[in-house]
């Protein structure tokens, strides 16, 4: 029963952490735990469906509780061309610190340097790998970017490639170009709005939580038409994959709660059933059929209790360990487009209250039938059992 | 609690049939008998003459194919499943052949249980468990398991589990058949010292000639039928 109390316990506790792992990976990676836009522009973007107070946003987001870091962005389509190539290339208006704080961005960076803040507009860009490859890019490479500005004027200038990113597995931000945030919008020609800010809370489980009291407080200070969306609502696609890949560990956590289930019937039954001569004497002795009945399920209640808090004790060393050290997985598995070799496990509440209900339920259910029988046995030939 | 001479059970033409597989087999033919209070009886018999069979009819733990079996005037078939249960707890001690002591309890809880059953309280159950374990010369073993006992030992504290709770009557089936003599002796010598200074009725299934010479009243079975009873 303690050995089925903590495989149960540590399943939970691997699979609820290596979601964990992806999701702050994927979060980390670009999109943040939630986002502020203007209204609808999520559903429809557009050049037009901008944020313009920074210093009334700034101030709200601060105040919320938990926030980590927070990061504007501007975001705009281009073409991009060196010699005679020219590719599409999605423009990106980032605020280097802020935006490093946020995402993983640095690390991605393959070839050359990262942004760096400063009092002046600096024309250098990081592009992506897509990028990079088609238009045969190299770091110092100037590239000519031409776009549309928000008074509808064609735009065109000149940028340094700075730095060039991995092609990542989750390979979205193929054709990105990153510039300063100051740099984007002179290109775009939008004074000092923007189009977004991603946010990092303490724990994405909190997102949607800090999405809601941030809603309310920006309502309350007038700002009423912004929209504040965790991440499970900014990427859709992503969310439901994970919702999928959960359905798919579901199936397992159920065999391994089935085989659970079926080492507590075990014991159950084997305690029970090499026990029948002592019922028999017990019944013999002038103990009622009934109070039998109830010592065989108070003991069973009992030896659960004992099992589940041997269990809790160390299936919480274990997790805490894998929760630490975690666990090589000899063949690397993809969840959600990331490539995850080590496991590690999540210490929450839920994987040690499931094992336990599932432990003393099924001892208790499974020991119904016996205590009911055992009620029933002829104390004579119980006794010749042994 | 009654007058000694009383009937504490009793029998009227009482029969017992097992069916081994087809055939039907009479353990017991119609067998009249009564035990008084104070009484210390041996049956004996060959093997496979009934004793075992007649003693489970009179405590209740069997029912007979026909014939009543009576237990203080009352006949076990008016009584309830609660109150058959309740009679032997109360009325009966039980020593059996192979001890059948509970393993998991030590020899104090296993001299103890009847009592716990029985609603008596701590402190008056502790003394009584002191008391008999002096009486049966385990004072020291209180605390062992009954595995950590021999066997002569064992069936010691099943006597003091079946006294403990002062029963009318003890019910013994073959309480020496798995002893050494001079273990056998000493057992007899100790149920007959309880039937003296306490009053406690036995009776007690056996086929060793010595302990049936030790014995007040005996009634000899053979093939479910009474030859003899004096
Ligand atoms: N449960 C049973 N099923 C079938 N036959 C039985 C059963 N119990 C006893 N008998 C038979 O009844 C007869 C009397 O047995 P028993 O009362 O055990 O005798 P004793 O105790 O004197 O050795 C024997 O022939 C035995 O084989
Ligand atoms: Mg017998």
């Amino acid at each position: 029963m303690v050995g089925g109390y903590v495989l149960f316990s540590l399943a939970l506790s691997i699979s609820e952490g290596t979601y964990g792992t992806v999701i702050e990976k994927f979060t980390k990676s670009y999109t943040g735990h939630l986002q502020v836009h203007r209204n609808g522009y999520l559903d429809k973007p557009s050049l037009y469906k901008n944020l313009d107070d920074y210093q009334a946003l700034s101030k709200e987001i601060e105040k919320l509780p938990g926030v980590k870091s927070w990061a504007p962005r501007i975001y705009s389509g281009a073409l991009a061309s060196l010699d005679k190539k020219t590719s599409m290339a999605k423009i990106i208006g980032i605020d280097p610190e802020a935006e490093a704080r946020t995402t993983s961005i640095k690390m991605k960076l393959k070839d050359g340097e990262y942004l760096k803040n400063s009092s002046d507009v600096q024309k250098k860009v990081i592009v992506g790998a897509g990028l990079a490859e088609t238009l045969k890019l190299k770091v110092g490479s100037e590239v000519v970017l031409v776009g549309q500005g928000a008074d509808g004027s064609i735009s065109n200038d000149l940028f340094t490639v700075s730095g060039i990113l991995k092609g990542d597995v989750y390979s979205k931000d193929r054709n990105y170009c990153y510039m300063d945030l100051k740099a984007a919008q002179l290109f775009l020609s939008m004074d000092s709005n923007f189009h977004e800010i991603a946010i990092i809370v303490d724990d994405y489980r909190n997102a949607e939580a800090a999405a809601v009291s941030l809603t309310d407080n920006l309502k309350k200070s007038g700002q009423d038409n912004l929209e504040v969306l965790p991440w499970p609502k900014v990427e859709k696609q992503f969310y439901n994959t994970m919702v999928f890949e959960k359905k798919g560990m579901r199936i397992c956590l159920i065999v391994i709660v089935i085989i659970v289930a079926i080492g507590v019937l075990n014991t159950v039954l084997m305690t029970i059933l090499e026990r029948t001569m002592e019922y028999g004497v017990l019944r013999a002795l002038g103990t009622r059929p009934l109070t039998l009945f109830w010592m065989i399920l108070l003991e069973t209640a009992g030896l659960a209790i004992i099992s589940i808090i041997i269990g809790f004790i160390l299936s919480f060393i274990l997790n805490y360990w894998v929760s630490i050290h975690g666990i090589d997985y000899p063949n690397p598995i993809d969840i959600g487009g990331f490539t995850i070799t080590t496991m590690y496990g999540l210490i929450y509440a839920g994987a040690f209250i499931g094992p336990a209900i599932v432990t003393f339920f099924t001892a208790i259910i499974v020991s119904i039938f016996p205590a009911f029988r055992a009620m029933k046995i002829n104390p004579v030939e119980a006794m010749r059992m042994n | 609690m009654m007058q000694n001479g009383q009937d504490i059970l009793r029998t009227e033409n009482v029969m017992k049939t097992y069916m081994s597989g087809e055939v039907e087999v009479t353990a017991l033919h119609e067998m009249n008998i009564a035990i008084k209070k104070g009484e210390f009886t041996a049956i004996a018999g060959p093997s496979g003459s009934g004793k075992s069979t007649l003693l489970n009819l009179l405590s209740g733990l069997d029912k007979p194919s026909s014939g009543k079996v009576f237990i203080n005037q009352k006949p076990i078939s008016d009584m309830s499943g609660n109150q058959l249960s309740d009679f032997r707890r109360d009325h009966i001690g039980f020593i059996f052949q192979s001890y059948n002591l509970i393993p998991v309890l030590t020899v104090k809880e296993n001299i103890e249980y009847i009592m716990l059953i029985q609603g008596i309280a701590e402190s008056e159950r502790q003394d009584r468990v002191n008391d008999i374990l002096n009486d049966v010369g385990l004072a020291s073993m209180g605390n062992r398991r009954p595995s950590q006992l021999s066997g002569g030992q064992q069936q010691r504290v099943a006597i003091a589990r079946a006294v403990v709770s002062r029963p009318d009557i003890i019910l013994a089936d073959e309480p020496t058949a798995n002893l050494d003599s001079k273990t056998a002796d000493n057992l007899i010598n100790m149920m007959l010292t309880l039937n003296e200074s306490k009053g406690i009725t036995f009776l007690f299934s056996t086929h060793d000639k010595r302990i049936m010479d030790h014995s007040k009243r005996l009634i000899i079975l053979k093939d479910g039928k009474i030859e003899s009873d004096n």
